[in-house]
């Protein structure tokens, strides 16, 4: 009996390397899976945040995403120790990602992004209107509001609340800044800011709710004659930080920059 | 499961498959490129964000350094259709963000 040549054995792919290739692209998928994955909730984590808003904004799918902010969890920090803190975040963590599941068609997912910021965005055809998916957060928001871990040597449980801040990309779209990533996270905190005034509460970003981040500035300079229109910082053109995009001379007079 | 490409995150499920390496490899070839045109222009790219208009059209958020401490965001529109990592795309961003506006 003899063994196949070298020769004969390049020609068709070895049956070892290809369980090691195999082997390695598991181990390789296993390792960016935990990467994207929050150790106590088990939940995606920030970074498959990012992921997953740049592929939306990338393909230009339709999206809805919502940020659920516990109220006052500072507080519930120092009242019940971080222990019991850290059950209710993984309570929490289980309800959203059954309403993901239960409440919503194939596609949504939960994150917890930090502490006690967490997300769940899914596709438009997730839901069939905006009034349910309105209604849907509803349901999330007094689902967790019925959480209670009980505490040690405290004769109340620690319960808590949530404010949810929730935007269309459509709605992201409409502003100035367009929808970005960035932009897509400072639309939610405006929502979830607002809704923290009443607490409790669910609250859609709109368009009009928006504060741009830059404005279009139109200038001539006065080295290189040149005209020209500039995205600058609010604020950018009173720190002096203006320059000429043409010849880099400094734009000194915040009047020959005109909105 | 790993056959699939998905890995399991316990309570959620995130796509962790090839097609995810692939746009991260996408993304990251085509920063390169632009980082090195700049670069022999004498402009630095510091960060490139893409973003979608009120018509769903693609751009780009291009912050450069032009000069020493000097910074420029530009924002690039381009066709509603058009693949953001395209040839095309990438001589849009160069040629616009090279002009004055």
């Amino acid at each position: 009996m003899t063994s196949p040549s070298r020769d004969s054995a390049s020609s068709s792919a070895d049956p070892i390397d290809v369980a090691l290739a195999q082997l390695h692209a598991a181990v390789r998928e296993q390792l960016r899976g935990e990467q994207l994955t929050d150790r106590l909730t088990r939940l995606a984590n920030n970074e498959a945040l990012s992921e997953w808003l740049e592929e939306k904004v990338e393909s230009g799918e339709d999206f809805w995403i919502a940020f659920v902010e516990i109220d006052r969890f500072k507080s519930v920090n120092d009242e019940f120790g971080y222990e019991s803190a850290n059950e209710f975040l993984r309570r929490l963590a289980t309800r959203l990602s059954a309403a993901s599941r239960d409440y919503f068609a194939a596609g949504v997912l939960a994150f917890r992004a930090h502490g006690d910021e967490f997300y769940l965005a899914g596709p438009v055809t997730s839901v069939s209107s905006q009034e349910e998916l309105a209604a849907k957060l509803e349901h999330v928001r007094s689902d967790i509001a019925q959480i209670r871990v009980a505490v040690e040597n405290v004769s109340r449980p620690l319960r808590c609340t949530v404010s949810i801040g929730w935007l269309l990309s459509a709605d992201s779209r409409a502003t100035n800044d367009g929808c970005t990533q960035p932009a897509v996270r400072r639309q939610l905190e405006i929502a979830v800011s607002e809704a923290k005034h009443q607490r409790d509460t669910v609250l859609r970003f709109t368009p009009e709710m928006h504060r741009p981040s830059h404005r279009d500035a139109r200038g001539d300079c006065s080295d290189c004659l040149a005209k020209f229109t500039v995205m600058i910082p609010l604020g950018g053109e009173r720190s002096g930080s203006l320059f000429c995009p043409n010849c880099g001379a400094p734009i000194e007079r915040p009047r020959s920059v005109a909105p | 499961m790993l056959a699939t490409g998905v890995v399991s995150f316990g309570l959620g499920m995130v796509a962790a498959s090839s097609a995810q390496a692939e746009n991260e490899a996408r993304r990251a070839s085509f920063r390169q490129q632009l980082e090195s045109e700049f670069e022999s222009s004498g402009r630095a790219l510091l960060d490139l964000t893409i973003g979608r208009t009120r018509a769903n059209a693609p751009f780009w958020k291009v912050t450069l350094k032009v000069g020493a401490g000097q910074l420029r965001t530009v924002r690039v529109e381009l066709p509603v259709g058009a693949d953001p990592y395209g040839h095309d795309s990438r001589m849009t961003l160069l040629q616009n963000s090279s002009l004055a506006a």
